[in-house]
């Protein structure tokens, strides 16, 4: 069952067959990490990561409604609303988002609607970057046929790697997001240390996660549904099981609430008291941390 | 001055604390307690107040009964019921300085324990001191849990000098504040004198009750579903 | 062969508990050097011409300089407090290390109060003449306390205010009375506050009048545990020796 922008797709070597090849060549220990429950080199992680994106870039929106049955939104939303950022009507400068990893731009377009719909602010600015152009060509589609495209120069949109940022200077941004971007970092730490980088004094560094599951009943019902469910589903919908498997074992290998919390608090944030909030149980947990 | 508002104000620290301080000085200072540490520390002192309370009126309720039916046992639970109730009062004295929330349950320990020290004592002494065995046996190991918690995971407070600068390696003897050392001398030192009285009542011929057994092992079942629901209730 | 210790720290609830001596940096009431608190103490000072507001905290921002983004702190709190709420749980702690400090000063004339209910009905006027100032606003604040989500957290608060009152005032009990009184002096100062709200009389002279009243009546009330401890344990021992008794001529 072929959904449109399948001759996109046939194109892209499927990331698990460049696996296979590349497990000959594998070097030492320190030079691996993860992809699911895969053990690759850590110079290949990103590709097969890209690769996965770009698989998936065109039905991307329809597969995360499918796998959450459509509590996705209600997630982005309630983080959109938490986070309530916004120049204040009486303030005098406006603010510099950046959402990291929000390729289709969902966050990006919220946080710019809450802003102007709750405080009338026009004028912060939105950088959209994502490590995966075909994930951007989406959101610039979407960008050209939204409200957003006035002529303003508000919203552009760069092809940056997470973890360096090299066309982002430091010190300027007022608030950074990501949404279900940061487990496919190679490196998280070094995407955190970026993160404080860019933030200016003051800026707020928000995440929102897959995370565990806290209650032990619940949390086996979740992974018996995303083991099984999911990559049938990407089967089924997407005729792509690999990327939807690795999808789901990506959440399983994402550090706990408390662990990443630590890690926020390694790159130098300051992290307020408790410093994650669970949703629906803890299957996702925003993180906030504040550069002071 | 009104006596309260004396001790109120006043900066020295409660007896318990002096000598402790004396040694000490006010040379050092202490970071402070987190919020798990300081739950725990709490929930030994309402705990054990409450196992105290309850011991006290189990050798009431022991002496009630046997002290008039055998004159010769009548010093040895005289002895040990006054040690529970310095150990209560002890603990009583804690919870008010250290401002805990004591058991809600209080009425109901009352009760309980004079019933049980009055009904092992009907049954006959060799029971009564069964009883006492089995408590004694509950509130060690107890004791002993409590201890190597406070001496596990309260490492990592940090030790201030007089300028207000951390000091990297602090001695034993100034590592843990006096508050918490007097805290774990006091609790090793009721845990020794409770062993004390478990000897005793196995030297009064405790393990001579007919349903020894069943007898010790329903009485120490009831003492650790207590000490659960007293730390938290 | 050795058992493992498994790490046995309760989870710490919000709670108040444990006082410490040795650490006294571990009893603050808030904390003043966290961010969330520098911008929240800010705020209360526009209280008296905004109300309960989330804009109070807004020009508390600006006021400290701080860049708008700022507010994320807040709004972004775990435990899903909205900001007025915030802003009203902060006060209330403000107000209750405030007493504290009256409390410390060997100066006030609180010393010098002997018997216990005196010193709880004094500490509880004391505490309402903190509410003078905002007192038009404060209704709308008191509200946020009731709203089901929060109720858990405003009680929270409100226990602390009794424990600190009754402690002050120099309670010494080990047993149920701690309860009794505690809830006792909650529920005066909830009632006294409410009546507070609607008192025109000239320097709030009724609500204090309402203060004696409630305290003197339940200074009645403390004795009563006590009293059927006695009663109980008297009748227990009548009871048994009417059994021997009978028993005996049997």
């Amino acid at each position: 069952m072929r959904i449109s922008s399948s001759a996109l797709r046939s194109s892209i070597p499927k990331p698990f067959s460049a696996l296979r090849t590349s497990f000959r060549g594998l070097s030492t220990e320190e030079s691996t990490t993860h992809f699911g429950f895969q053990t690759v080199n850590k110079e290949d992680k990103e590709k097969l990561v890209g690769g996965v994106f770009s698989s998936v870039a065109s039905n991307y929106d329809i597969m995360n409604d499918a796998m959450s049955l459509g509590i996705h939104r209600l997630w982005k939303s309630h983080f959109i609303n938490r986070l309530d950022a916004g120049m204040r009507p009486g303030s005098n400068r406006p603010l510099d988002f950046l959402d990291v990893a929000g390729g289709t731009g969902d966050i990006a377009f919220g946080l710019l609607d809450h802003a102007e719909k709750k405080f009338q602010d026009t004028k912060s600015t939105m950088t959209i970057a994502d490590i995966n152009a075909d994930m951007l060509a989406e959101g610039e589609i979407r960008y050209k046929n939204s409200k957003w495209n006035d002529g303003s120069d508000r919203v552009n949109f760069l092809v940056q790697n997470g973890e360096t940022m090299d066309a982002i200077p430091d010190n300027s941004k007022d608030v950074y997001t990501i949404a279900y971007g940061i487990r496919n970092f190679t490196d998280i730490q070094a995407g955190l240390n970026t993160a404080y980088r860019v933030l200016k004094p003051g800026g707020i560094f928000a995440c929102l996660e897959f995370s565990q599951v806290d209650n032990s009943i619940i949390d086996y019902a979740y992974q018996a549904y995303s083991f099984s469910l999911l990559p049938l589903m990407g089967q089924l919908i997407a005729n792509d099981r690999e990327s939807y498997q690795y999808l789901v074992e990506s959440i399983r290998n994402f550090p706990k609430q408390e662990e990443f919390k630590g890690m926020i608090e390694k790159a130098g944030f300051y992290v307020p008291e408790k410093g994650y909030e669970n949703l629906t149980f803890g299957v996702s947990a925003i993180h906030i941390g504040v550069k002071l | 001055m009104s006596i309260v508002s004396k001790r109120l104000l006043s900066s020295a620290a409660p007896p318990l604390e002096a000598a402790a301080k004396k040694f000490y000085g006010d040379k050092v200072s202490y970071g402070s307690l987190s919020k798990a540490q300081k739950a725990f520390l709490d929930r030994v002192i309402r705990v054990d107040q409450a196992g105290e309370l309850g011991a006290n009126y189990i050798y009431f309720g022991q002496y009630t009964v046997l002290a008039t039916k055998y004159p010769h046992l009548k010093p040895v639970l005289q002895h040990m019921w006054d040690q529970e109730i310095h150990h209560h009062d002890t603990f009583n004295k804690l919870q008010t300085q250290r401002r805990v929330r004591p058991s809600i349950l209080t009425p109901l320990w009352k009760v309980g324990a004079f019933g049980i020290g009055v009904s092992t004592a009907l049954i006959g002494k060799e029971a009564a001191m069964a009883c006492t065995v089995a408590v004694e046996t509950v509130i060690g190991g107890h004791y002993n849990q409590q201890l190597r918690i406070l001496m596990n995971q309260y490492q990592d407070i940090p030790v201030y000098d007089e300028h207000g600068k951390e000091i990297a390696e602090p001695d034993m003897e100034i590592k843990d504040s006096p508050e918490l050392t007097s805290l774990k001398d006091l609790i090793s030192q009721f845990r020794d004198e409770e062993l004390e009285h478990l000897d005793t009542a196995i030297e009064h011929d405790a393990e001579k009750a007919v349903p020894y057994m069943l007898l010790t092992e329903a009485i120490k079942l009831v003492c650790k579903g207590a000490i659960w629901t007293a730390e938290r209730v | 062969m050795f058992k493992q210790v498994r790490a046995y720290i309760p989870k710490a609830r919000g709670v108040r508990f444990y006082h410490s001596i040795d650490h006294p940096s571990s009893n603050l009431i808030v904390n003043p050097d966290s961010i969330e608190s520098t911008i929240l103490t800010n705020s209360l000072k526009h209280i008296p011409k905004y109300g309960f507001n989330s804009y109070c905290v807004t020009k508390s921002i600006q006021d400290l300089k701080y860049p708008d983004s700022i507010h994320s702190v807040l709004t972004s709190n775990a435990d899903g407090k909205s900001l007025e709420f915030q802003l009203m749980l902060h006060w209330l702690r403000i107000q209750r290390s405030k007493l504290h400090e009256h409390i410390m000063d060997p100066a006030s004339e609180f010393h010098s109060i002997e018997n216990e209910y005196e010193r709880v009905s004094y500490l509880i006027k004391q505490r309402l003449q903190y509410n003078e100032p905002i007192i038009k606003k404060l209704s709308y604040g008191l509200s946020q306390l009731s709203t089901p989500y929060n109720l858990s957290q405003s009680l929270e608060e409100l226990h602390n205010l009794s424990d600190d009152i009754v402690y002050y005032a120099g309670d010494e009990s080990n047993d149920f009375a701690w309860y009794t009184k505690r809830a006792g002096v909650s529920s005066i100062y909830v009632a006294s506050e409410l009546y507070m709200l609607s008192d025109t009389s000239e320097n709030f002279k009724n609500t204090k009048e309402f203060v004696d009243n409630r305290v003197r009546g339940f200074d009645g009330l403390g004795g009563v545990y006590n009293n059927i401890e006695q009663w109980g344990a008297f009748n227990a021992i009548g009871l048994v020796n009417l059994v021997k008794s009978q028993w005996m001529r049997g």
